[in-house]
């Protein structure tokens, strides 16, 4: 793989990585450095890429593993919602006015809040359009597992949402 | 877009069922201006993926990125070079000429050690022959000695190294 081959079919996920690594570790800079680092490793190993079957759902993988070491290697997991709000890209928000802001903080920390596996699987399909397969891949989840966790978050998110409406939050 | 269909796509997605392009209608549905109020419960979820979706990286980070690839292959190369080559040639020299050296030197002492004219060394009278041994048996003694010497001093040095491990 040369330079215009890494550009065309690598560097177009970058901001797909870059999410998934902000959705583990919360911080904008040091979702920021994973990408870099897992880039740079896709660079130096450009020679094994033919041999990979799906080299997003490879990438992925390779991201939620530093994202992870990164995390260990620092002993701190900060997920302060404020934070992660105040994070998002000025393009963003047409139609998210400040009466609406708050349910939509609503449904971030019910997002948040869901148990690692479900989080991390809602953010694949519902965020990052992943197959089934795909995330089976990037997770090292077998598939049935992958649609079962979908299945429960996705539950888990209804029911509080209805019982949220339901309270008037 | 018509209640019915978002609704029975809602349940669509809550049992799973739903494809990635009725997930896509789903989402922009949501995050459109015009969502019908009994669906309105559903809304910040959808809104909140459409969002996440627009999340970038800062613009100059492929840039950066990019320059920073540019800059790493030559040095690999010339890592990589120096470890196959070059080292394994210059390792070749050395062990040639090492080989070189070494091999004259030894067959050299052997027929130095060899030619020595004993007859000149004769003794000619008993007292004579009684010195010269004399003089040899405290020389091998006195280098004994200085071996015994230095093999006592290599012993403690190991003994003190020693005392370390324990």
């Amino acid at each position: 793989m040369n330079i215009t081959e890494f550009k065309n079919t690598i560097l177009p996920i970058k901001n797909k990585l870059f999410r998934f690594a902000l959705s583990i570790n919360g911080d904008r800079a040091e979702a920021e450095d994973v990408v870099q680092e897992v880039l740079i490793k896709i660079w130096n190993n450009r020679q094994r890429l033919a041999q990979i079957g799906n080299i997003e759902a490879w990438c992925m993988k390779l991201t939620r593993n530093q994202t992870i070491d990164q995390l260990r290697s620092k002993h701190k997991r900060t997920r302060q919602l404020d934070d992660d709000f105040d994070m998002r890209s000025d393009e963003a928000t047409p139609y998210v006015k400040t009466a609406a802001r708050d349910r939509f903080r609503q449904a971030k920390a019910l997002i948040d809040q869901l148990p690692e596996k479900m989080r991390m699987v809602i953010q694949l399909r519902d965020i990052e359009e992943m197959t089934y397969k795909e995330i089976s891949a990037a997770l090292d989840m077998p598939l049935n597992q992958v649609k079962i966790n979908l299945f429960r978050a996705r539950k888990q998110v209804r029911s509080k949402l209805i019982k949220s409406e339901s309270y008037g939050l | 877009m018509d209640y019915k269909v978002m609704n029975r796509l809602i349940e669509k997605y809550f049992e799973g069922t739903t494809s990635l392009e009725e997930e896509r209608q789903l989402r922009a549905y949501f995050d459109g201006p015009d969502v019908d109020e009994r669906l309105l419960q559903y809304q910040p979820v959808f809104q909140y993926f459409a969002e996440q979706q627009r999340i970038a990286l800062d613009k100059d980070f492929e840039d950066k990125l990019l320059a920073q690839l540019s800059e790493a292959p030559s040095q690999k190369f010339r890592l990589r070079s120096l470890n196959t080559w070059v080292v394994r040639i210059a390792a070749a020299i050395v062990l040639a000429l090492g080989v070189w050296w070494l091999v004259p030197e030894n067959t050299q002492t052997t027929t130095q050690a060899s030619s020595i004219d004993w007859s000149q060394h004769e003794p000619e009278t008993p007292e004579e022959a009684m010195k010269i041994l004399r003089t040899a048996l405290l020389k091998t003694s006195k280098e004994l000695n200085q071996g015994a010497s230095v093999a006592a001093g290599e012993v403690t040095k190991i003994s003190e190294v020693g005392k370390f491990f324990k």
